[in-house]
């Protein structure tokens, strides 16, 4: 059996509002394996969000340990942390987070200008990765000239388009309607399948969540119970 | 670092086209104040540097070093310095020698002020075209000694207050309560010569009952043999007895460009005052532009551009702003300003847009951008990313 | 009258030729050759006897005379010429700015502007150290062996020139009190 590709021991992230203390996450112990497509529920500040953003690189944990690829996350200065996140990372936004004054093209060529690679590499991933998202024919359009479901899609192409092992969506369907929302997870679920990326989504949908490998449902910085839908899923070690 | 495409930069410009237009115009008002007070210090240093000539040689009074008006002369000067330093400069037989009187005078000419302003008049004679090599007669005719005829220079209108049909060839004017024909009209662009009135040296010490000249001007030779500076200030030392002294006309206008620094530092400082407020506007402005995208800056981060990168794009796109409106200022500048006559107490200039004035407003417009966007940045970036990415 | 024309039509056409070449940037004089100090030789080692005051030696001298004058090199704020042997000499009865009780601030003591300009000339002689021309030897005098503002130096020479006030001497040898 390979290693787990994401390891976390004792994670906790507190934070200080005025002579308040927050712990959004209380010493959580998570291993997921590459390829793996992992949902993350629970109520609101029951710290989903928090662990997805501490995965991402986005934020840094207060105590604990987390390891990804065999790199210690937690420990990377915020320069390395940024390369870090360019090479391992794709994300995913509730809002899409397009730039509304470059082209679906450009957003998702955004990622590989912070790698070397010459032009016309570029444009191979790029029109590879819209290709994958079944945008390619809106790759001229500005994002208000796109519907939601193609915003997202753009935003999938984006997410992927470095190749990153890690894909971590918060909410991915929230603004989209159903028919949308079916499409897009089930685009992720081929992302999972097919091309072996370990996805990470925080959703409050039990639908969405249905797609996931494994459901992880969190309350008041803990894990409360998992639910291991199919293959592969690493057990939950607290 | 790997840095945003600048067309993301530019493109951002267009998300507001009202805002746009602030920071383009906002820049455009502050560059063009600018440039006018460059435009005022450089027309000012230039027409006080231009006016002296490092070839020219001065002779006046000792202890009238910074003020020719004040020195008096015996009138043999310019005769013994002809005779006594050879390799002056000469043409035709003539030599370079220009004894003169400056005097400041009131003049009243066509609907100025009934009492007059004090106008420089400078006592000539014919050589004074010699030694000037910047002036010219642009019309009419050298005025002729005991026919109260003189000369008015271009910008002379300016520093009297009236229209330059005031001063036309054949207008009368009055100096110091005795009338005068201009016989002609006197060029030295870009000189504080431009604002005298020039009359025959006889007609002058007359008018003022005087004996004595102001001073003694002389240009240089080239050449093998040509006289150096030391060899007239030679001169004067030798002639104890005329109290006398030597200097170069540079550094006479050199010295007076000097007394004006305090002039030039308060319209320096006044524009730094209405550019600062110009700073807070565009700060402003680029906050308002920053703040409405914190989400998208945090994203950016989130994707693995540096805060750094980020900075830059900031400062690029309002730095295009205004150096934009900076470009406008520039050219509304040297269409509209350059040129324009400014009087002051010593006479009167033009306002001057040349290169180093140019480069002074574009610098402007760029710093502006600079500091218009240093703070909002900080503050749209200083939140960590998972926070940037909450913000609606 | 026919010069005067002549004159007028000769500065127009010249003012009006060099106006278009020159009015951008003043004519500047050629470089030249920097400037040697004064040479040893001029320095003499004693002081000579019977040096007179140059108020009291001013009523009686006349061009050509031998003379051995004594004074404080001043006058004026810059008593040398810059790059010629020339100077000024102000009798030791004259007291300096500084030596006064009201100016001891003064930057340039040695030019004596507490005093009239006709008290100053009336107590002053040119001194020049010339060449086989005549004129004043290209040489730095200030700085050179003791030579400057405010120094006492007693000056052994010929009267050049002798005309009311104006007195001038050529110097054969120079001694700076030290």
């Amino acid at each position: 059996m390979s290693e787990p590709l994401i390891q976390c021991r004792s994670l906790t992230r507190t934070y200080t509002r005025g002579t308040e203390t927050i712990t959004p996450l209380e010493r959580l112990d998570l291993d997921v394996m590459p390829g793996e497509f992992l949902a993350l529920m629970g109520p609101s500040g029951s710290g989903k969000t928090t662990l997805l953003n501490l995965i991402a690189g986005i934020d840094r944990p207060t105590s604990g340990t987390l390891h990804i690829g065999g790199i210690d996350v937690g420990g990377l200065s915020r320069s390395r942390l940024a390369d870090w996140r360019s090479r391992a990372v794709g994300y995913i936004f509730q809002l899409y987070n397009l730039v509304p004054v470059l082209t679906a093209y450009e957003n998702v060529e955004l990622p590989l200008l912070l790698h070397r690679m010459s032009g016309a590499d570029r444009h191979s991933r790029v029109a590879a990765a819209l290709d994958l998202v079944g945008i390619t024919d809106r790759a001229d359009h500005y994002p208000r000239q796109l519907s939601g479901g193609q915003e997202q899609r753009v935003a999938i192409a984006r997410a992927i388009v470095a190749d990153p092992a890690i894909l971590v969506a918060d909410e991915p369907t929230g603004d989209l309607d159903k028919a949308s929302a079916a499409a897009i997870m089930e685009l992720l679920g081929r992302l999972s399948r097919e091309a072996g990326k370990t996805l990470i989504m925080v959703s409050h949908d039990p639908a969405c969540a249905a797609h996931a490998g494994r459901i992880l449902h969190l309350d008041k910085g803990r894990l409360v119970e998992h639910a291991a839908a199919t293959v592969g899923a690493a057990g939950v070690t607290t | 670092m790997q840095t945003l495409p600048f067309t993301y930069s530019a493109r951002n410009l267009g998300r507001s086209r009202l805002r746009l237009l602030l920071s383009v115009m906002g820049s455009a008002m502050v560059v063009l104040l600018v440039l006018a007070a460059g435009g005022f210090v450089r027309g000012m240093t230039t027409g006080l540097e231009r006016t002296g000539d490092e070839a020219n040689v001065m002779i006046v009074g000792i202890g009238s070093e910074e003020s020719i008006e004040r020195s008096e002369i015996p009138a043999s000067v310019a005769s013994l310095l002809d005779a006594s330093v050879p390799g002056l400069r000469t043409a035709f037989g003539t030599t370079f020698v220009s004894p003169e009187v400056q005097v400041q005078l009131p003049v009243v000419a066509g609907a100025g002020s009934p009492e007059g302003r004090l106008v420089l008049v400078r006592g000539v004679t014919p050589t004074a075209l010699l030694v000037h090599s910047q002036c010219q007669i642009a019309q009419g005719h050298w005025p002729r000694s005991g026919h109260n005829e003189i000369l008015v220079g271009q910008l002379a209108h300016t520093k009297l207050g009236v229209s330059a049909a005031a001063l036309a060839v054949g207008s009368t004017v009055n100096i110091d309560g005795r009338d005068w024909i201009v016989s002609g009209r006197l060029a030295a662009p870009r000189s504080v010569i431009d604002a005298e009135i020039w009359m025959p040296l006889a007609d002058l010490k007359e008018a003022t009952r005087r004996l004595t000249d102001s001073c003694v001007i002389a240009t240089l030779g080239t050449g093998p043999g040509a006289a150096e500076f030391a060899d007239v200030a030679a001169f004067a030392r030798q002639r104890l007895d005329l109290e006398i002294t030597a200097m170069t006309e540079s550094s006479y206008y050199a010295r007076l460009a000097g007394f004006f620094a305090p002039v030039r530092a308060v319209v320096w400082i006044t524009a730094g005052l209405i550019g600062l407020g110009g700073v807070f506007g565009g700060l402003n402005t680029m906050y308002a532009a920053f703040a409405s995208r914190v989400r998208e800056l945090g994203m950016l981060q989130c994707l693995g551009f540096r805060r750094s990168a980020i900075v830059l794009s900031m400062l690029q796109e309002s730095c295009l702003a205004t150096a934009s409106g900076a470009l406008l200022a520039s050219a509304a500048a040297v269409f509209f300003l350059d040129g324009v006559a400014v009087q002051f107490s010593m006479g009167a200039f033009g306002l001057l847009i040349d290169a180093p004035a140019l480069l002074v407003g574009l610098g402007a417009g760029l710093l502006l951008g600079l500091l218009g966007t240093i703070a909002p940045a900080y503050r749209c970036l200083k939140l960590p990313i998972s926070e940037s990415l909450k913000s609606i | 009258m026919f010069r005067t024309a002549t004159l007028l039509t000769l500065a127009a056409v010249l003012a009006s030729t060099s106006a278009c070449s020159k009015s951008d940037a003043p004519t500047k004089p050629a470089a030249k050759a920097a400037v040697a100090p004064l040479p040893g030789s001029y320095f003499l080692a004693e002081a000579p006897a019977d040096a007179k005051d140059i108020r009291a030696a001013k009523r009686s001298l006349k061009a050509g005379d031998k003379v051995v004058l004594i004074g404080r090199i001043g006058g004026s704020e810059d008593p040398f010429v810059p790059e010629r042997a020339i100077f000024t000499l102000v009798d030791k009865a004259m007291k300096t700015c500084d030596e006064g009780s009201d100016m001891d601030t003064c930057k340039t003591p040695w030019d004596y502007c507490c005093d009239p300009r006709e008290q100053i000339t009336a107590n002053s002689a040119v001194v020049q150290i010339v060449g086989p021309d005549g004129q004043p030897l290209k040489a730095v005098l200030n700085g050179v062996k003791g030579l400057k503002p405010q120094a006492t130096v007693t000056v052994v020479g010929t009267v050049s020139k002798a005309e009311g006030q104006n007195v001038v001497v050529n110097a054969t040898g120079l001694f700076v009190k030290p």
